[in-house]
């Protein structure tokens, strides 16, 4: 079953289209991912998710209901932490959790010791002295103490050093230990996204590249490097799936985005009888960077 | 029902301080007023100039108390925003319906209870009686509300303080060019109308403000909300200017007149008198002040300012219908004081119902080839008059010696100063706090908030009660302070019609006496004269023709 369901969902703004006919389902249980460069798209996308603004075209379906008739039935199984969300500064991270937990029935005040405790967070400090870290775990905090079924964090590494980010990735680790919530992250922050998520969706320019595992994606890109030693070398129409093909002397580099074994070292002896390959695994960084790239040199292209 | 009283304590909480600076705003003008009613000074100059200073430093608390509502209004609702797409209680489990409920209960609690008990002891202390307070109630929770509903609209569709700033000054310059604009088009309107429009502009203001209002809680869909927002300010504006129709009888529950004055009648007394207005935007403009008398009024009513509409009808059938209003001029002494106060050996009710019938004039402006042919020929008139109707009461008799103080009915007046002058006039100083009944100054003539506060009379009263002569006022210093008209006035009065040369100490056992006016709803009478006549008169005493030389008989 799918916790969230997307049909040609699309927003404007003005004449930009922030978001174009995203079609994405997120299963339940999973930890999904949603990646892209700035204004791809990822935030608009969280937000009509949210029923923060409404989508232009098409619908998103959220725990089965309309994501514009979300009622605080719905609300009260979603958990949802950004770094854009004005939090109430002036309240001690006391006071806000006091203030969070009547409209929660399922509110876990055990679990909340657990997180405030795990989290360091000093319960009589104002949410406006925390540094940006801590504010983001008592964000968090309040979003987890009541065993969300969804739990919704956009952007939520921006702007934390990497220790806290640590700490921060450390934490929705644990508490994903803690209960099957279904976790949507939105981020650009690859190496993060890497250690939680079990599913990624890529989006660029608002447009979904692709959705998928990331057991698949890291198996299907590979990095492959040819050294020709005096052969000859055919770059001339590339299979589709070969991006980045380059040649720097005897080297030929390209990436793969249908890699298996055989098929790629057969497509290598044709092109390039004699030579030396080498197929190296890809990090999720270098796969967006290669995706991410393909992508706007195509637009050139086809703006050219 | 909880969770709405916990969002209106978290917003308690937050706004604990500014409420409390709003709070000390307030004591901090009860206690100027307070000093305003108690400074002495036997220089009247001086006092002046020192009553003049505590007036200022109180206006300066008003506008600052006013400022600090407006901000603390906008505080309220910006503190969970419904405008952008950030807000934390949106993905709360929080409902629009909600969070409005509990902000409308916050609204309610904050800005209009909370004054109200803030002000309480003040009123006590005032000598405020039960019909004063609910007076002041009203007038309070009139103003708050007024206050706080334009705010909070303005507040809904905005995202923060700046935005809020700009879009109230953005909304005060449109309406003044839009008014400005409409101005010229519009230079002419019976009072009726004017009422109409404003209570006509009051129930559009608050279906613009809940739609607006509910809709941007429930919705946030702020374009729409900005177009409903727009269109009602676009109403607003051409109501106030070119609404035509006069349902003030029946807008402002007109019908309802005291049963003492059924029997009253209206009676013209058939002559006009003419002055040229010089008007800019029709130079030949007369104003006709036509003369009638009331018939039947009891002594202790009053009949005031109203509105008169009526065709004149020339014998050869031209007719010219005109509207215009109702001058009642002050009278020269109180006939009011004697409708109430009976002199002695007279029973009150025989005194009462036989005060003299006093008279009014209508003011019509008329084109000038109408005067000219009016006194060629005599046409009738037959018209409708509306006038607001008030009931007199003593409310104090102080005894005339400084320091001494009386008063009911909310009144409190207390004679400070007494100065004997060179010329034999008197000065005297009196302090006092009054109750606006319901809603005075507010610039929506609602009948059941604006019963205007009653317009009063001071008299000197000899012994004997048999002789009074009227204070004039000569300085005044005033101010509002929640529902409490504080005023330190300064009257001259020459005691010579006073002086009894059996009793040299009369004036030791001298009372001034306040008589109050209140209103009691409004009379609509018809009145017909046959044929009007140019005279002379002036206010409200027809003013005989200089005696022409009788011709030397023969001649």
């Amino acid at each position: 079953m799918n916790i969230i369901e997307t049909h040609n969902l699309t927003r404007r703004f003005g004449r930009t289209e922030a978001v174009h006919g995203l079609d994405l389902a997120v299963p339940e249980g999973s930890v999904f991912a949603l990646l892209g460069p700035n204004g791809a798209g990822k935030s608009t996308t969280i937000k009509m998710l949210m029923n923060l603004i409404a989508p232009t075209v098409g619908e998103a379906r959220v725990l089965g209901v309309d994501s514009r008739q979300l009622s605080p039935r719905e609300r009260e199984q979603i958990g949802y932490v950004s770094e854009n969300q004005p939090l109430p500064l002036w309240m001690t991270v006391r006071q806000y959790l006091d203030y969070c937990r009547p409209f929660y029935s399922a509110w876990d005040g055990e679990l909340e010791k657990t997180l405030l405790a795990k989290f360091e967070l000093p319960g009589d400090r104002k949410l406006q002295h925390l540094s940006r870290g801590m504010l983001m775990k008592a964000a968090l905090l309040s979003s987890l103490a009541y065993r969300p079924k969804l739990l919704v964090l956009d952007e939520p590494f921006s702007g934390l050093d990497p220790l806290v980010r640590d700490e921060f990735v450390r934490g929705i680790l644990e508490v994903s230990e803690l209960g099957g919530w279904t976790v949507l992250v939105s981020s650009h922050d690859i190496e993060e996204v890497e250690r939680l998520c079990d599913r990624i969706a890529l989006m660029d320019e608002g447009r979904l590249q692709f959705a998928e595992s990331t057991e698949s994606l890291l198996g299907r890109f590979r990095r492959v490097e040819v050294t020709l030693q005096g052969g000859t070398a055919d770059l001339a129409s590339p299979p589709p799936d070969w991006l980045e093909l380059e040649r720097t002397g005897e080297l030929v580099r390209f990436t793969t985005t249908r890699h298996e074994r055989e098929v790629t070292e057969q497509a290598c002896r044709q092109r390039f009888p004699g030579a030396a390959v080498a197929v190296n695994p890809m990090t999720l960084r270098d796969i967006f960077i290669v995706l991410t790239r393909a992508g706007r040199t195509a637009k050139k292209g086809a703006a050219a | 029902m909880n969770l709405t009283w916990y969002i209106l304590k978290k917003d308690f909480v937050r706004l604990r301080l500014p409420l409390a600076l709003w709070v000390i705003l307030m004591v901090g003008r009860f206690l100027v007023g307070d000093r305003i009613l108690r400074v002495e000074n036997s220089d009247l100059d001086a006092l002046q100039v020192t009553l003049g200073t505590l007036g200022a430093m109180h206006n300066v608390l008003f506008g600052l108390q006013l400022i600090l509502c407006c901000v603390l209004v906008a505080a309220l609702i910006h503190e969970d925003s419904v405008v952008g797409e950030n807000a934390w209680w949106v993905t709360r489990p929080i409902s629009g319906a909600r969070l409005l409920g509990a902000k409308l209960v916050g609204l309610v609690l904050f800005f209009w209870v909370l004054p109200q008990v803030v002000s309480l002891p003040w009123w006590l202390y005032s000598g405020f009686d039960r019909r004063a307070i609910g007076g002041a109630v009203i007038q309070l929770a009139y103003t708050q509300a007024a206050l706080s509903l334009l705010v909070l609209v303005v507040a809904v569709l905005t995202a923060n303080a700046a935005r809020f700033v700009a879009m109230v000054l953005l909304l005060v310059f449109a309406w003044m060019c839009g008014f400005i604009t409409f101005l010229a088009h519009s230079p002419d309107v019976p009072l009726g109308v004017t009422q109409t429009r404003a209570l006509a502009g009051v129930v559009l203001s608050l279906a613009v403000i809940a739609l607006v209002v509910g809709h941007q809680f429930l919705t946030r869909r702020r374009g729409r909300s900005w177009v409903m927002f727009s269109v009602g300010f676009v109403l607003m504006l051409l109501l106030a200017n070119f609404w035509p129709w006069d349902w003030s009888r029946w807008a402002l529950w007109r019908g309802s007149e005291p049963p003492a004055l059924a029997r009253v009648t209206v009676a013209p007394t058939g002559e006009v008198a003419f002055t040229k207005v010089g008007s800019n935007l029709d130079p030949s403009l007369v104003r006709m002040e036509m003369g009638f008398r009331y018939v039947n009024l009891p002594g202790d009513y009053s009949l005031n300012f109203g509105s008169v509409t009526g065709t004149l009808r020339w014998p050869d059938g031209t007719m010219q219908k005109r509207t215009g209003w109702i001058q009642s001029y002050p009278m020269a002494i109180s006939w009011h004081i004697m409708g109430l106060r009976a002199p002695a050996g007279v029973s009150p009710e025989e005194w009462r119902n036989s005060a003299q019938r006093r008279g009014d004039a209508a003011i019509i402006f008329i084109p000038g080839s109408y005067a000219a042919k009016l006194r060629q020929q005599a046409p009738a008139w037959t018209g409708e008059l509306e006038l607001a109707a008030y009931h007199g009461e003593l409310v104090a008799e102080v005894p005339f010696r400084e320091g001494a103080a009386d008063g009911r009915a909310g009144h409190k007046v207390r004679v400070m100063r007494i100065e004997h002058l060179e010329s034999g006039s008197l000065v005297v100083n009196l302090a006092e706090s009054v109750p606006i009944p319901a809603g005075e100054d507010l610039p929506i003539p609602l009948d059941i908030a604006t019963r205007r506060r009653p317009p009063a009379c001071y008299v000197l009263s000899s012994r004997d009660r048999t002789k009074f002569v009227l204070l004039r006022p000569y300085a005044e210093s005033g101010t509002f302070v929640n529902s409490v008209v504080v005023l330190r006035s300064t009257f001259s009065v020459n005691v010579g019609q006073l002086e009894n040369p059996a009793d040299p100490h009369w004036l030791d056992q001298a009372e001034v006496l306040k008589v109050a006016y209140w209103s009691v709803g409004s009379l609509v009478r018809p009145a017909h004269s046959d044929g009007l006549h140019e005279t002379q008169f002036r206010n409200g005493h027809r003013v005989e023709p200089a005696t022409a030389p009788k011709p030397a008989p023969g001649t």
